[in-house]
Order: C-alpha cells, then structure tokens, then sequence
C-alpha cells in the first residue's frame, strides 16, 4: 500500500469529516471528462437500441442501471473531498481504492449488453482482445499491486510522485482488465473457459487477501507514515490498518466466490463428461 | 462496437491463433507500458526525479513570526530569505521521529559542501509551545547539529501549521504538563524563492544521499534562476 504523503491541510482543519464533508464536491478532471464522455457514449447507444425489439432484448434496462450505478460511485469516488483527506484515514485510502477495483468494475462490466459484435481480427476487437487476455490482465493488476504497494515501494521517486495522481486510475483500469476476464462481456473476442476464469478469479483474488489477513491480524503499524500520524474519527493507526484489513477482505470477497463458483461449475462439467455444455 | 454482422468466429478459432508464450510476450509488453507509462509521466511532472513528493505546481511557503531559541524575535520570510529551509513540525519530547528528523537532517547538511551549507538551513517548529521554551529548544537543537529552532504561540502556531498542511494533537495526556502529541511527520523542503518544492516523510530521510540529491537540486535550481534573472535585468 502506498501511504499519502501529500500536504494533509484538509485533515488539519476537520479530524471528524462527516458523509457530508467526505461526499462533498471536488471536480477532478482527469476522471471526470473521460467518464462523462463513456456515459454519454454508452446512454446514447443504449436509447437507439431500444427502437427494435432486438436491441431491447440484447440491452435490457437492468444493464443501464447497473452501468449508471457504476458511473454514479465512480464520480462518487472521485469528484469528492474523500480523496483529499484519505492522508488523515489508511481506512478511508483502502477504502476509496477497493471502490474502485472491487465494485465500480464489475458494475461497469455488468452494464455492457449481450451479443456486442466484435471481429477479434480487426481493430478494436483485436486491441480488447490482446487487453482482455487473462495473462495480460493479471500481469497488469499484479504489477500495479506490487509496485505501488509494497512498503519497498516507498523508495521510488516513481512511486512518490505518481501514487496520488495515478493509482486511482490504474487501479480503476487494472480491475476493469481483471472483471472482464472474469465476467467475459466481451466473448467475441474472449474465448475463456469457465475453468480458466475461476482459476484466474482465484490467482487474481489471493494476493489482496492475503494482504486484508496480515493487516488484519498484524500487532503492530506495518506501514510507517502512519505510526505518529493524526487520524480521523479518533482511530488509532492500528484501529485504521485492521480496518483497512476487513475492508480489503471483504471486497475481494465476491471475486473469490465467483471464482469459486466457476471453479466449480467446471469441475461439474468434468465430471459430466461433457455431456453438459456451459 | 458494431452492429454490422460480421463472419462467425469461435472461441476456439480466437484462442487458437495466440499460444501461452505469446500471451507472456503480450503481458510483459503491458506491464512495461504502464510502468513505463508512469515514469514518462513521473518525468513530465517533474524533470528531476526528486526523491521526494514534488509539488506539481511550486506553492510560494507560509511567512511566520516566532521567537528563536536564543529568545530573539524570528521572522521567517521565505521569498527574501534567499535561502534553502528543510521545515518541518516537531516538538522535544518526541521520543522517535523528530529526533531521528534532525539527526537525519543534519546528516544531509553535513553531506553538502561548505558553499551549499552557507545556503541551506534546518528549522524546527515546535508544535509544542507550552513546554518547548526557548532555552530548550536550544539544548535539543544544538544536541542534534545546527538546526534552528523556533516558538510560535498559540492561536499563530495552528494557522502557520495549517498554511503549511501540518496538524497536531495532544494525546496520551496524563497531566497538564504530561502529554504526547500526535503530529504529522513531513519534512518541506522550501526553495531560495520561497516556493514549497518537496515533501519527504520521515521514513524517507534515512535515504540521506538521496535526499541531499534533492536538495542539491533546489539550491542548483535556484542558483540558475537568479543567474537568469540577473542576466535579464538590464
């Protein structure tokens, strides 16, 4: 976990943020431009397709939802003062961060319509299909894990100077990469099995799980910056790592049950023989 | 995306034309890119790579008015100074981080040469003025090089702290003059024009050759500009 080191001026004037205070507005336009574009991309195809039939079947309104959901706890997540007081909380960092990869993506993903025709060979199905490939995938989530996160990371000046202005975007993209291996939108361009994707929901699911145990579990403040720093909500800095362990657990929670579950889908499927099909 | 029908492909036709190896080849290309993605941009924000957070945009530092630890009137002008000021917020009963700060501090300054240290100083805010006086503040500073150590009463103290992005808390309190405080631990490092450049954590000062590298940067910087701008005056 990369630690903020940036100015903490917001936590010095409020060390008890109200919902109000965290959801307050602040535009960051680097998230905020691309995303509206996407929205309005994607609300505008979705109302052409509801003129036929078929495209009411393969688009359906719960798909929206879910999309518009995604987008609203994105904004959420990105457009409020969260993000300039996560310094004060490694809770409300984790926090912000697992929001991010863990339930804004498979929103998304969920939100995208069956039978969306890609040729694999041309253009932008051959791109989504070199991005969604699962050792594509997971090679990205894992480098963004491990660089910017391990406490050795601290000593790179890439890592200081890009953490605060990237991570949340990297972490957004890596997971969207990762969610859709998982939940396969795309199959044109995505020939995984269901075995495939519940071994890699599970290779990609461990690593933070592990990290939400050991924070969980751990006696002492295992990231520095935060042993002498001033919390909010009057936490103390192990109250805020064993807090950041359960937030982290538990929203990698339903990735490694859907892993688990594909998993053992496919092993029914073995043991039919392939007399089922998926 | 399109709606146009295209010629069927099966999965298996898909998959068939990548073997695992290739798969590999295309995830190492990847994590290069974003690694080196994030460099480039590391490098944009900054063409140094200061091993500290830099600030995107240099923001002109706080002037304040406190007492030194000699007990003189000490007013700290950071743009008329013309000198290179590590700051940062501590108090003398700190049992770990601020003592290791100064000592780390002064390891730096030591590491300089004698031009750069004339142009470069250590200051210490106490963010303790109750039991930081200035008598002891000279005994601690003093103990740890050549920091300098500055009183600033209340309410000042916490309108500079928050200028600055520093906070503080008294904790632990088990009488009026027992206590700890909780502070953050940030360490700015102010340029010869009075602009906040860098941000080291504490944990970061242990790494004295590569702090002194960027200090050494900002005191070369901001010899440069004052070339320039004499250069420019006519």
């Amino acid at each position: 976990m990369t630690a903020p080191i940036i100015p903490a001026s917001e936590v010095a004037a409020n060390l008890n943020p109200t919902l109000a205070d965290l959801l307050a507005l602040r535009p960051d336009p680097l998230m905020l431009v691309p995303a509206l574009i996407v929205a309005a991309l994607y609300f505008w195809r979705f109302v052409q397709s509801r003129r036929t039939p078929e495209g009411r079947q393969r688009w359906p309104i719960w798909k929206a939802v879910l999309f518009g959901l995604g987008l609203v706890l994105l904004l959420l997540t990105t457009q409020s003062r969260a993000a300039d007081l996560t310094s004060g909380s490694m809770a409300l960092y984790m926090g912000r961060l697992m929001m991010l990869a863990e339930v804004v993506p498979p929103l998304l993903m969920l939100g995208i319509p069956w039978n969306v025709k890609l040729d694999p060979r041309k253009g932008l199905g051959r791109v989504l299909g070199v991005l969604l490939d699962p050792w594509v995938a997971l090679g990205v989530w894992a480098a963004v894990i491990i660089f910017w996160n391990i406490p050795a990371g601290f000593n790179a000046s890439v890592v200081t100077n890009t953490a605060a202005a990237l991570l949340p975007a990297l972490y957004l993209l890596s997971s969207l990469m990762v969610w859709a291996v998982v939940l396969r939108p795309l199959p044109a361009v995505q020939p995984a099995t269901i075995g495939s994707r519940g071994w890699f929901g599970l290779l990609a699911a461990l690593p933070m799980m592990t990290v939400g145990m050991v924070w969980l579990y751990s006696p002492d403040v295992l990231y520095t910056p935060y042993v002498n720093a001033l919390c909010l909500w009057n936490l103390t800095p192990l109250d805020n790592q064993q807090l950041s362990g359960w937030i982290m657990m538990l929203a990698g929670l339903p990735a490694l049950a859907l892993a688990f579950i594909q998993l053992f889908a496919w092993l029914i499927a073995l043991a039919d023989g392939g007399t089922q099909r998926e | 995306m399109t709606d146009q029908p295209i010629p069927a492909v099966s999965a298996a036709e898909a998959s068939s034309g990548r073997p695992w190896y290739v798969s590999a080849i295309l995830a190492v290309c990847a994590i290069t890119l974003v690694l080196g993605g994030a460099w480039v941009f590391a490098r944009i924000r900054s063409p140094f790579p200061f091993y500290g957070t830099a600030y995107d945009t240099p923001v002109q530092a706080a002037a304040f008015k406190g007492t030194d630890q000699d007990g003189r009137p000490f007013a700290f002008s950071p743009a008329t100074d013309r000198k290179v000021t590590a700051l940062f917020f501590g108090f003398t009963h700190c049992p770990n981080i601020c003592p290791l700060s100064l000592a780390y501090l002064d390891k730096v300054r030591l590491s300089l040469t004698p031009a750069e240290q004339a142009n470069f100083r250590v200051l210490l805010v106490s963010v303790d003025p109750a039991r930081d006086t200035p008598e002891r503040l000279r005994e601690y500073v003093t103990f740890f090089g050549k920091a300098q150590g500055v009183q600033i009463a209340e309410p000042a103290l916490s309108r500079v702290a928050r200028a600055y992005g520093a906070s503080y808390e008294q904790a632990d309190i088990k009488s009026a003059s027992e206590y700890q405080i909780n502070h953050t631990t940030a360490t700015y490092l102010i340029d010869a024009a009075g602009r906040l450049r860098v941000i080291w954590d504490y944990t970061q000062l242990p790494q004295v050759a590569r702090v002194t590298a960027d200090v050494r940067y900002v005191l070369g910087s901001a010899v440069s500009a004052e070339k320039a701008q004499l250069g420019a005056q006519p």
